[in-house]
């Protein structure tokens, strides 16, 4: 995780669009992944609108934002993540995805095409496997699958993500150990 | 195909078609007979749970994502080490562990939808666009502020000198920008203005009391009222019982 210098903060405040691109540059790729991993599983198609919400949320919040706690601004941003995640997931628990918008033609839900390492048996069996797992995260719980998702593909420390969760360390541990001990039950079939 | 061919001779069809119904009920009856009651399965891990060895594996599996991600203490994580080295059963679940971990490690998430960034962009100009009226309003009320503070102080003043009086009033036009006073402000200083020199034609030697009251007389004119009216009536009232050393003054 890139953490960006709080001249670059300072400078957005002032509206500098520098600055919002850099912020932007550091933070695209990350909030947009982990928001896939949060929320994918049921609104796949809504990952991306999601992502610039939450983006719209932190610039409009930034004049909050003070360094001076200690607060790094990267667990500031994954605040707005996981709070804005988690009220999607509360106010939508029953996805009603049409199935036309799940795999539009040529749209962006489709998948991707093969890649010229892999050949079309191989791609389908890892996407269907990718399918597999994205289903077996997805039903973890939401707090364990926030702690598993920050730690394991954003690789935060358990500091951070206490800090994100609003919870002692010792709380984020133990929903990652219970988070990584379903998956185990949930894929070990998938791996043997 | 000679349709003749396919038919089987008669008598024989029936008689061998109930037969292999026969013995296929049969089989998926002795296929059946042998499934476990329901709880089995159940029944054998609790036994194995409550065994000694059964216990300590149980322990072992509970801890065993925190033995892996080096959460255990160190004489902890020796005992799980050497449980892992000793049972089989265990061992398997570490290298299972091992492979799902592989396999949520590969499992790769969507790349970022092209010109997303610039989709953001354009949707922050006008979100962040708001701190623009701020600025303004800002800027607005020091403007306000500040003549509001000419004027208190000018009316406060305790000078007599007409000279002096007419001079501050063309400065107060004069030292503020014409964007800074609105046309409401202009015709108040200037009611003000004509309001002062009506009220000094009438007691040259008023004092700053005096002025102090003449602005209570104003603000008790109504808008587009008989404001010299009132002003010229008061003005006259405080001349008349005024005191012979108050007017020397």
């Amino acid at each position: 995780m890139v953490e960006l210098g709080n001249d670059v903060v300072a400078r957005a405040r002032l509206g500098d669009p520098d600055a919002f691109r850099e912020i932007l540059a550091a933070f695209e790729r990350p909030i947009f992944q982990t928001v896939y991993r949060l929320v994918g599983g049921r609104f796949p198609t809504e990952v991306e609108d999601i992502t610039q919400d939450i983006f719209l949320k932190v610039f409009r919040a930034l004049d909050r934002f003070e360094p001076e706690r200690g607060v790094k601004f990267s667990t500031w941003v994954y605040t707005f993540v996981k709070n804005h995640c988690f009220d999607v997931l509360k106010k939508r628990r029953v996805a009603t995805v049409a199935l036309e918008d799940r795999h539009p033609a040529g749209g962006d839900g489709a998948a991707d095409p093969p890649g010229p390492t892999l050949s079309p048996t191989e791609y389908l069996i890892g996407d269907e496997l990718g399918r597999i797992v994205s289903s077996a995260i997805a039903e973890l719980s939401d707090e364990q699958r926030l702690a598993f998702v920050l730690r394991e593909y954003e690789g935060l420390d358990y500091r951070e993500i206490a800090a994100i969760s609003n919870c002692s360390e010792g709380t984020v541990k133990s929903r990652l150990h219970r988070a990584k001990e379903s998956l185990r039950h949930a894929l070990r079939t998938y791996v043997r | 195909m000679n349709i003749d061919d396919s038919t089987p001779p008669a008598g024989s069809q029936p008689s061998d078609s109930l037969e292999g119904d026969r013995v296929l009920r049969e089989a998926l009856e002795h296929w059946e007979a042998p499934r476990p009651a329901a709880g089995f399965a159940a029944r054998v891990i609790a036994e194995w749970e409550a065994s000694d060895k059964g216990r300590v594996c149980v322990a072992f599996r509970s801890r065993l994502e925190e033995w892996r991600s080096g959460d255990l203490s160190a004489a902890n994580a020796a005992l799980c080490a050497e449980h892992a080295a000793s049972c089989e059963a265990c061992a398997e679940e570490v290298r299972d562990a091992a492979a799902v971990e592989r396999l949520l490690r590969a499992h790769r998430a969507p790349p970022v939808p092209g010109g997303l960034a610039d989709r953001i962009l354009a949707r922050v100009a006008p979100a962040t666009g708001r701190t623009r009226p701020r600025a303004v309003a800002r800027t607005a009320l020091l403007a306000a502020a500040a003549l509001l503070a000419a004027i208190v102080s000018l009316f406060v003043s305790s000078s007599t000198d007409r000279a002096a009086r007419d001079e501050r009033v063309p400065q107060l036009v004069r030292t503020e920008s014409p964007r800074a006073i609105s046309p409401f402000d202009r015709i108040e200083a200037d009611r003000e203005r004509r309001l002062r020199t009506v009220l000094h034609s009438v007691r040259p030697d008023a004092t700053g009391s005096f002025a102090a009251k003449s602005t209570r007389i104003d603000s008790l004119s109504r808008p587009g009222g008989n404001l010299f009216h009132v002003a010229l009536r008061r003005a006259k009232s405080e001349t008349t019982t005024a005191s012979p050393s108050d007017r020397s003054r």
